[in-house]
């Protein structure tokens, strides 16, 4: 670089301007981190939010179990099929509001089998008349 | 005769005697041939109204229709056929394995119902087209076949019989009031309501098993259900004695007295099967 004289060094110097000092990286890594705890929080939050929100709509949806005794008896084991043993078909006597409707209960779920818009007529044998 | 040659003639007539025992009961029994019945029923389709009215035709609250369901008996007529001739066979042992306890299939009480119900639209579609011998040995086949569902069975098992065995007993009333059963057609099925006893089935035996089974499931629960068992089937006997009975379940803690079925329902269907059975009996005199 020439050797300006002193007035024309005194004018380049001045065309240098003080920055404001940059940030340390330790007070960048602190805010970082608190943006991360902000955004855990948030996601907390909306996470329970969501979950109040299915928990209310679950319990506002009217229930698929039915009031009825008789349908419920039916229903729980239409749920749970399985092999129809002792214990099932007593359970069903016992929960039942008469034995004609356990009798029924367990002849419901017997056959599957499906006629296009048309009922099995062995499904309709199996159902007690008396319900 | 030296017993050294004694001895050994009479194992092998005892083996041999035994062998052609075992062959005999294996080739009477009746549920054998039952459950290839089961195997033959075919399905068919039919819209709600019929299915509605087949339950009121159960019930004996509604006329027969053949026209609608004519293919369906007629599909099923070797399935029932089949099952007529078991009914004949001396010996009906459905072969339960009550060492699973609870676990013990129940499986052919269902079966057995859809069958015994077929029976009764097949003996009104003979009824309906005047072939009342048939119709007759049906219904009377039927009776045999609804007493044989409950043999050895538990409670569930003879409560399929009694609905059975009522719905029968509608058809029969059916045809005494249209006239469809008269003379020799009658007796046949006087022999058969007769065979059932005065109480139509065995409501004690079945409950002796029903809570028999129970006792397989805890020793505390058995050594509570064997103070009950005998006042159930004293209470079976003598409903007068329901009292008792329902005090001694009343005495036992709530998680063994739940696995016993309520006795007055159980005194209700019986009662209800032995009028129907008096009642049949007198209609067939």
């Amino acid at each position: 670089m020439p050797i300006l004289p002193d007035d024309q060094f005194e004018a380049y110097l001045r065309q240098f301007r003080p920055q404001p000092p940059e940030q340390l990286l330790l007070e960048m890594r602190e805010r970082s981190l608190g943006r991360l705890h902000a955004l855990k929080t948030w996601a907390a939050v909306a996470a329970l939010v969501i979950a109040a929100l299915l928990i209310q709509y679950l319990r506002a949806r009217p229930s698929s179990q039915p009031d009825d005794p008789a349908q419920r008896a039916t229903f729980a084991y239409v749920e749970n099929p399985g092999p129809l043993t002792i214990q099932s078909a007593r359970a069903l006597l016992m929960e039942a509001p008469s034995f004609d409707a356990a009798l029924n209960a367990v002849a419901i779920s017997s056959h599957s089998s499906s006629f296009s818009g048309k009922q099995s007529a062995v499904n309709a044998l199996s159902e007690d008349p008396k319900l | 005769m030296n017993l050294h040659r004694f001895v050994p003639i009479l194992i092998v007539l005892t083996a041999l005697t035994c062998s052609a025992q075992r062959n005999t009961s294996a080739s009477d029994n009746a549920a054998l041939r039952y459950w290839a019945a089961f195997a033959q029923i075919q399905d068919s389709p039919i819209t709600d109204a019929e299915a509605k009215s087949i339950s009121a035709i159960l019930d004996g609250t509604a006329p027969y229709g053949d026209s609608q369901y004519k293919d369906l008996v007629e599909k099923n007529a070797p399935a029932l056929q089949m099952m007529a001739r078991a009914t004949k066979l001396p010996n009906c042992d459905w072969g339960l394995d009550y060492a699973m306890g609870p676990d013990t299939p129940q499986e052919y009480a269902r079966k057995a119902l859809v069958l015994g119900r077929l029976n009764v639209l097949y003996s009104l579609h003979l009824l309906s087209n005047g072939d009342k011998d048939r119709a007759a040995s049906t219904l009377a086949a039927g009776v045999r076949f609804s007493h044989d569902v409950a043999n050895g069975g538990s409670l569930f098992a003879t409560l399929v019989a009694k609905s059975l065995l009522i719905a029968h007993f509608n058809a029969m009333e059916f045809g005494l009031r249209m006239g469809g059963i008269s003379g020799i057609e009658r007796s046949g099925l006087q022999r058969a309501v007769a065979n059932l006893g005065p109480d139509g089935l065995d409501w004690r035996r079945a409950m002796q098993r029903e809570l028999g089974i129970s006792e397989q499931l805890e020793p505390q629960a058995a050594s509570a259900l064997a103070r009950i068992a005998p006042a159930y089937t004293r209470a079976l006997g003598d409903p007068a004695t329901l009292p008792d009975l329902q005090r001694t379940i009343a005495n036992v803690p709530p998680q063994w007295a739940n696995l016993v079925p309520n006795p007055v329902r159980v005194l209700q269907a019986k009662q209800g099967l032995s009028d129907k059975v008096r009642e049949m009996r007198s209609r067939l005199q």
